[in-house]
């Protein structure tokens, strides 16, 4: 199996070779061999002594293509396939992308309290477009890229949700 | 105190000041209650002040005098914000899963948070103090490091991170501390350094759990349940300092 670790763009390979008698397995991870004793496992939550260092992995979501877990509390995005996927943006028809690219969405939750811009203006990437409430702190939505603005999807006094799309910039 | 005998008033409040570089005292305003950072005066000395502040409003006589005060050891408070250090600290909400609130000697936590419990966007931030007690400072420093490790908190962010740098941080442990210290020593680089390196140093284990899981799936269909539910019954507050370690 192939991943890649997106935190740090490594890419690494790992297969399952054998269970020893005792229970302990044996992994390989980079043409290493690592000896691994299971403590826990369930389908989101994995316990194991890694070289006999204990760690704690808690299974945040995953499917096909990512494992995202809390490995020790820390975030660790695990990208499946990644190889595959590279060669499928590769040979996707840029029009869909290209589309997809104008949308600016919110990264955060939150009510819309002030609009920035108009239809009609221009603006650079970075500009600050809209301005999110959340948790009593405002947020600034910024341009994600140089154009101009299409369209503004929200109005001020609405809620958002997270990757809502706010704005059209082309 | 004297600006507080002057308007007449009466129980726990807060005074801030500024010092500028060349050690000049600015007053900046007085609170009339208790600020976000009363736990680190009650460990160091003893003294409950929310109970003070009611018993003070209910007329009761404060039973003791400044000089009755003793101070015993340091204290650290880390503010636990649902906000996103990696990202501008931008607000996070959402449903906890599992949470672990450290514990043990010198150790406070001040928290609703639970497994199960929601994070709205209609309050503040704030979702724990994590306060640490120790003999000197480098004691409390270390027991925060820990507990800091031992927090943690599924679906949502929190910056957690950022405090983990800073405990680990010379400019910290020498005590260079100004309004600017963040930005003077580019604290938000290390952090990201600082994850960056933890990732690379468990990329070995995070492989070996993913594939341990995904060989789990296909052995088990997924149909097993899933270790923990957040339903457990909420522990609403922890003030284990208090039972332990003198605090």
């Amino acid at each position: 199996m192939e991943f890649r670790l997106a935190e740090t763009q490594e890419e690494l390979e790992g297969r399952v070779v054998r269970t020893l008698p005792n229970g302990e397995i044996i992994v390989e991870i980079n043409g290493k061999e690592h000896l691994v004793r299971l403590v826990k496992l369930a389908t989101d939550e994995i316990e194991f002594l890694f070289e006999n260092s204990f760690h704690h992995a808690k299974v945040v979501r995953s499917n096909s293509s990512e494992t995202v877990m809390l490995l020790d509390g820390h975030t660790f995005t695990m990208k499946k396939h990644f190889k595959f996927e590279k060669f499928l943006y590769k040979t996707l028809s840029s029009a869909i992308s290209a589309a997809e690219n104008n949308n600016l969405t919110s990264q955060i939750p939150g009510r819309v309290v002030n609009i920035l811009v108009n239809p009609g203006n221009s603006v650079k990437a970075g500009d600050s477009v809209i301005i999110l409430e959340s948790m009593k702190m405002q947020v600034a939505i910024k341009a994600h890229k140089d154009g101009t603005v299409r369209d503004i999807k929200v109005k001020k006094g609405t809620t958002v949700a997270r990757n809502d799309v706010v704005a059209i910039i082309e | 105190m004297r600006a507080a005998e002057t308007v007449g008033y009466e129980n726990a409040g807060t005074a801030e000041f500024l010092r500028d570089k060349d050690g000049n005292f600015y007053f900046i305003e007085i609170n009339s209650r208790l600020q976000v950072e009363h736990p680190v005066t009650e460990v160091v000395t003893g003294v409950d002040l929310v109970k003070l502040q009611i018993s003070i409003a209910q007329d009761n006589e404060i039973s003791f005098q400044q000089r009755d005060l003793k101070m015993h050891g340091c204290a650290i408070e880390c503010r636990v914000n649902a906000e996103d250090p990696f990202y501008d600290f931008a607000p996070s909400v959402g449903i906890v899963g599992q949470c672990t609130l450290p514990y043990g000697p010198g150790i406070r936590v001040d928290s609703y948070l639970y497994p199960g419990c929601s994070i709205s966007g209609y309050y503040d931030s704030l979702i724990a103090k994590l306060i640490s007690w120790g003999q000197t400072p480098n004691e409390a420093r270390l027991r925060m490091k820990n507990a800091l490790r031992e927090f943690t908190v599924e679906g949502i962010n929190t910056t957690v991170p950022l405090y983990e740098t800073i405990m680990n941080h010379d400019g910290f442990i020498n005590g260079e501390l100004s309004t600017d210290y963040i930005d003077r020593f580019h604290i938000l680089d290390v952090m990201r350094t600082d994850y960056r390196e933890i990732c690379k140093r468990n990329a070995s284990s995070a492989a070996a759990a993913t594939l341990l899981q995904s060989e789990f799936i296909k052995r088990t269909g997924g149909d097993l349940p899933p270790a923990s539910k957040p339903d457990r019954k909420p522990s609403t507050w922890k003030n284990l300092g208090w039972i332990s370690g003198g605090v």
